[in-house]
């Protein structure tokens, strides 16, 4: 028996900012333009009380319910996220006792952003394929919007608040988690940060001095700063090239694969990679029209849309690719298959 | 592809009339050059021409005679 995802949920917060909304607080905003481009019509954003660990917990809570397999079953815990609750103890630890899982579990915290998923999918395969762990609970929550300046177009209008968990395990069904092709560049680490808040930088009255760049975008330090157009460069540069080492990899053509399912970086970014690859059209999974870039949720959130409209379904052949803030990148295949809840 | 043919697609790129862009252009001479904007150049010189656009002087140009002087410099362009 192969590691396969098991079962996927998801969790958004109650709040919904629309295009709508952003246009009355900023008229000089063109979000029709915007749109045309994004793809994004609304995303959610968390409460000023609610984090990532908490949407995280929520998502992971519909998914235990499930009972896909028994609680005892889950071995270890992943909490992949960019906005934790504190420096220590890891958001894992505390998801551990929140969600009741035994004593048994281990957990730990992986810090990466839209390449997490993939990530934390190779680590789970490579726990369940060696014995380490018979299932494994992996969290991916992020709430980039507490890190946003209200007055930056660049990245309000495309991040959005959420979490999915995802249970993989040995499957008895069929699925299977492939292939794997990741990587770093380390180099582009300047172009999408927050640069204080950590202990390089301590948030001070320095790094909260804000600064109205040249295209109006108002920003600090403490916020979110992403250089649109490197992370574009690099997406379309790296991208394709990674799917073609894994169609390679795995012995693929790209007709073998039923969906491709991108970081939901925004409508633009997708439709030019899948222009770059020849992937046609309604073969790429693109869902950001109500949710935006939810960073390290965006993948499996997609997938699991895509399973409840129908799209995707048992048995088909997926591409995962998860690519940002890093740089980093991670991409693999995988047969869908979930298990039936008990 | 010529220069004069890829400033005809840069345009198609940014929603305007074929020959209405110039070398002299800059994002504050042309409307439709925001952020966005300049994201549909990076792909019409990535797509049209084939160039690789992930080192720096390929993304951070302030006017089309800058972008079209470094592709020349790369031999992107037909005679």
């Amino acid at each position: 028996m192969r590691a396969a995802i098991l079962g996927i949920a998801w969790h958004l917060p109650e709040r919904i900012e629309t295009n709508e909304d952003l246009r009355q607080e900023n008229p000089d905003w063109r979000m029709d333009d915007l749109y045309e481009k994004s793809g994004i019509r609304a995303r959610h954003v968390a409460a000023n009380d609610e984090t990532a660990s908490d949407l995280g917990c929520r998502a992971a809570r519909k998914l235990l319910l499930r009972e896909i397999v028994p609680n005892e079953q889950i071995d270890y815990l992943i909490f992949c996220t960019q906005c934790p609750d504190h420096f220590l103890p890891s958001g894992a630890c505390v998801l551990q006792d929140s969600l009741g899982l035994g004593r048994h579990v281990g957990a730990f915290d992986v810090n990466l952003g839209c390449s997490g998923f993939v990530y934390g999918l190779q680590i789970a395969k490579s726990f369940v394929d060696s014995g380490v762990a018979r299932n494994v609970l992996l969290v991916t929550a992020d709430t980039y919007s507490k890190y946003i300046h209200p007055r930056d177009r660049t990245v309000r209008t495309l991040f959005g608040d959420g979490a999915a968990a995802t249970l993989i395990g040995a499957s008895e069904w069929g699925g299977a988690i492939g292939d794997f092709v990741i990587g770093t560049d380390g180099a582009g680490a300047e172009n999408l940060i927050v640069r204080s808040g950590g202990l390089r930088k301590p948030r001070s009255s320095d790094t909260a001095k804000q600064i109205t760049d040249d295209s109006g975008c108002t920003r600090s330090e403490d916020n979110l700063f992403m250089d649109g157009p490197a992370i574009f460069s690099f997406a379309i540069t790296t991208v394709p090239r990674t799917v073609k080492r894994l169609l390679e990899k795995s012995a693929l053509s790209p007709d073998e694969v039923d969906w491709y399912v991108y970081h939901q970086a925004n409508k633009y970014m997708l439709e030019h990679l899948a222009k770059r690859s020849r992937i046609p059209k309604e073969k790429m999974i693109v869902d950001v029209e109500t949710v935006g870039n939810t960073v390290s949720a965006s993948i499996p959130l997609a997938i699991q849309r895509a399973v409840e409209g129908g799209r995707i379904r048992a048995g088909e052949r997926l591409v995962l690719v998860g690519f940002g803030v890093g740089y980093s990148w991670a991409a693999c295949t995988l047969i869908w298959r979930p298990e039936p809840e008990r | 592809m010529t220069v004069t043919q890829f400033l005809d697609v840069v345009c198609e790129a940014l929603g305007r009339e074929p020959g209405s862009l110039l070398l002299d252009d800059t994002p504050q001479s042309v409307e439709q050059w925001d952020s966005i904007g300049h994201l549909s150049i990076i792909s019409t010189v990535d797509e049209a021409l084939g160039v690789e656009v992930d080192d720096e002087e390929m993304r951070t140009f302030t006017s089309i005679r800058e972008l079209t002087d470094r592709l020349i410099a790369k031999n992107a362009f037909e005679d």
